[in-house]
């Protein structure tokens, strides 16, 4: 073999090398930084869901504290269709229902420090939705978690009040 | 051997010493990727674990309210989780016995929020010195039928876990 073809074949060998060597380092990290990646927790999953359901339906049953006689939901209806009913002397049935929500919204969520947004849909007090909180700038731009809805019917009246709530990534 | 004997050592010994980088670094980096895999695996499965505990305790006969059906709220009786306080305090008893094959290393509180509040402590494996906790709450409605009042309330399941 001519010295100068072997001279050729060796600076091929180490070329293909070079590559060989630079595909795996690429493969190592590229491997490294998927298994950073930590999955989601099924344990953050599940309450998560549980929370934002469960939550939306299972507070539509309470009794209020003002007037223990009624519920979220009748207090809901009530303030959907004519506002009649007054608890605790003068205030009426949209602020306590306001209220309470906020109250145990308070209890579950925002002592955890969970980011969330609960709105009102179809439920007007004062020209507006009556229910809008949010929480750790959770908004509806803001990367969307689990969700809840609740649907109140109000019959005889004609149409439905629906209540939101969404969680946050943060 | 000559100049080009020489040339060619230092080549062979070059090869060597990148297959032997690659391969410690091939070692190192199997090892941390089958360890972390572990530990996921585990960590995965002591969730699950409390999972499946969460998703029991609101369906237990002893705790539900008797009107509860399948597709409604979790509902549960306040009497009946009083009696079952009662009964699990003592971990010498057979009710804790009983429970401690449902519920393992876990602590369930169910706490009354709305209107009123209140926490009762229906099982707790008192297992203090372990490092690791995982909680779970769950929203449920609250029922006294002596007042005839429903209440909004978590149930708040916690395990311990070593790690």
């Amino acid at each position: 073999m001519h010295p100068k073809d072997k001279r050729r074949g060796q600076i091929e060998m180490f070329g293909l090398a070079f590559i060989i060597v630079l595909i795996s380092i690429g493969f190592f990290i590229f491997v490294s930084f998927k298994s950073q990646q930590k999955p989601v927790s099924p344990q953050k999953e599940f309450t998560n869901n549980k929370l934002a359901n469960d939550f939306v339906l299972s507070m539509l049953d309470v009794n209020i504290a003002e007037c223990p006689e009624f519920s979220v939901k009748d207090l809901i209806i009530d303030c959907a269709r004519d506002s009649r009913l007054n608890c605790g002397g003068s205030i009426n049935s949209c602020e306590i229902v306001n209220r309470s929500i906020y109250i145990m919204l308070n209890k579950t969520f925002m002592v955890r420090n969970m980011a969330f947004r609960m709105y009102s849909e179809h439920l007007y007090a004062s020209g507006r939705e009556l229910v809008n909180i949010t929480y750790l700038n959770c908004t509806a731009y803001s990367v969307q978690g689990q969700s809840g809805m609740a649907i109140i019917s109000l019959y005889p009246a004609p149409g439905n009040v629906y209540l939101n709530m969404n969680l946050c990534y943060q | 051997m000559g100049h080009n004997g020489q040339i060619q050592l230092g080549e062979s010994t070059a090869v060597v010493i990148i297959i032997v980088i690659m391969l410690v670094l091939g070692i190192v980096f199997w090892n941390k990727v089958s360890n972390s895999g572990i530990m996921s695996i585990q960590s995965q499965s002591q969730e699950l674990s409390v999972i499946e505990t969460a998703n029991t305790v609101p369906e237990m006969p002893e705790l539900k309210c008797y009107e509860s059906k399948v597709d409604q709220v979790k509902c549960l009786d306040w009497y009946k989780i009083l009696a079952m306080s009662n009964a699990t305090n003592d971990t010498n008893s057979k009710a804790f016995e009983y429970y401690n094959y449902y519920f393992k290393n876990s602590k369930i509180t169910v706490m009354k929020i709305y209107p009123e509040e209140g926490n009762v402590t229906i099982y707790d494996a008192k297992l203090n010195n372990n490092k690791r906790t995982l909680r779970i709450p769950i929203p449920v409605n609250i029922r006294d039928y002596v007042t005839d009042r429903t209440y909004y309330g978590l149930i708040l399941v916690e395990g311990y876990y070593n790690g």
